[in-house]
């Protein structure tokens, strides 16, 4: 068998994979349904934590740099809604939701959903992120 | 005319594109858990040079990093090399392919790489070190090593965690010849910080937080039959990778081979820039469903 074949067949190995299912029911559904449902999500698993910055403006500024680099591209420029199906951020829920359920969704993110972990950022930016988001 | 038009709209996205992660890894070598981001395009050279022997070598790879999901990217290699008083030719591509395999973020972080090379000896990208990879490897005139056909299948085990700041990852490599050849074995390894944790609120080129900083030490392990450090090569390379305010990011790292076999010094750098939302711009331009 061809080495290109045996390399295409891993790929669709992997596709079929566990997470492979996960990844089809995320197209499946709304941006704005899954937003939701990921805020409910994250604030049941999130532990309690306070925003060190919060409503800090170096920090506000600070956060809208980092939003414009991280997450402008699929939620829009300041959090108005993108390209992608990924949910507009300036929304009461956002604002709402507990510093520490925004934390554990940069954090972990929601794969089947696409959105990518942010926690190869360093924390102080992460609740940098947060401390613009609750501004929007 | 509406394609023309079209053309026009996706360049000029590209153009205007804001700018790209801070936090990417400054390693050369070592794999993060780290994925591109789903529909992003990052396109980067690779470059390594070293002397050997008597001619110093020039090796590239132009790399396509595309963001499937956001538990797979794909990658796409074009590399080639040039050496003095030899000649510069294309030395082969490969594919690559990394999932990740737990939704969340754990202590450490695993992902799986896998990879079809097909690349010939006079390769020298080095973009990693298995068996007894070594500076003999790099003697060779090109026009006796690209005789020798390189059909092989990669795999990595990459294990990362961020912890306070800090991004630790350890790659397990397996390769093997498609053809001959047993399971050759190798490893990379590195740490690293950004200079600033927290992010300053000016947009500039100059911010600590754009600068990563950390070292890496990579290397072979021999055979599935003669496994270990016997006769392998190793280096340890300090790495710098440098963000500008554009998204733009500038990487270099010298090596210093630690073993007999190693080739004494490697200087790698680089230059990396990501297209957001690259696939959505496409499909919108060629008429599909964005």
């Amino acid at each position: 068998m061809k080495p290109a074949i045996v390399m295409s067949r891993l790929c669709l190995l992997c596709l079929i994979s566990p997470i492979g299912p996960i990844n089809m029911l995320s197209s499946a559904s709304g941006g704005k349904r899954i937003h939701r449902s990921l805020v409910e999500q994250a604030s049941r698993t999130a532990k309690p934590r306070s925003n060190p910055f919060d409503g800090q403006e170096r920090h506000i500024q600070a956060g809208a740099k980092l939003f414009a680099g991280e997450c402008a591209a699929c939620h829009g420029e300041n959090g108005a809604g993108g390209l992608s199906p990924a949910p507009p951020l300036r929304q009461t829920e956002v604002r709402q939701a507990a510093p520490g359920t925004l934390f554990w969704i940069l954090r972990n993110g929601s794969l089947p959903r696409g959105m990518p972990s942010f926690a190869h950022l360093p924390e102080q930016q992460r609740w940098q992120i947060i401390t613009y988001l609750k501004e929007l | 005319m509406q394609l023309i038009c079209n053309y026009k709209t996706l360049i000029l996205s590209i153009i205007l594109v804001s700018p790209a992660a801070l936090a990417e890894s400054p390693f050369s070598i070592t794999y993060t858990h780290q994925l591109e981001e789903p529909g992003n395009l990052e396109i980067a050279t690779k470059s390594v040079m070293g002397k050997p022997g008597d001619s110093r070598f020039l090796g590239t790879a132009l790399e396509f990093e595309y963001g499937v999901k956001a538990w797979w990217t794909t990658e796409v290699y074009l590399e080639g090399q040039t050496t003095r008083a030899d000649r510069t030719l294309f030395t082969g591509y490969r594919w690559e392919n990394r999932f990740r395999v737990l939704p969340r973020e754990h202590w450490i972080n695993p992902v799986l790489y896998l990879e079809f090379e097909n690349i010939n000896g006079a390769n020298r990208s080095l973009l990693e070190v298995v068996d007894n990879d070594g500076k003999d490897d790099l003697l060779s005139p090109n026009s006796e090593a690209r005789a020798e056909k390189k059909r092989e299948l990669e795999a990595k085990l990459i294990l990362s965690s961020y912890v306070k700041g800090w991004t630790i990852a350890e790659n397990f490599i397996a390769e093997k010849n498609v053809r001959h050849a047993p399971f050759e074995f190798g490893y990379a390894v590195g740490i690293s910080r950004p200079l600033a944790l927290a992010a300053r609120p000016q947009r500039c080129n100059l911010c600590p937080e754009n600068f990563q900083a950390g070292v890496e030490m990579y290397g072979g392990l021999g055979t599935h039959a003669s496994f270990g450090l016997r006769e392998t090569s190793h280096y340890v390379a300090p790495t710098v990778a440098w963000t500008l305010a554009n998204g733009t990011r500038l990487s270099v790292s010298p090596g210093f081979g630690i073993t007999d076999s190693s080739a004494r010094f490697l200087l790698r750098f680089g230059v990396a820039y990501e297209i957001d939302q690259f696939g959505r711009m496409a499909r919108r331009t060629f008429g599909g469903k964005s």
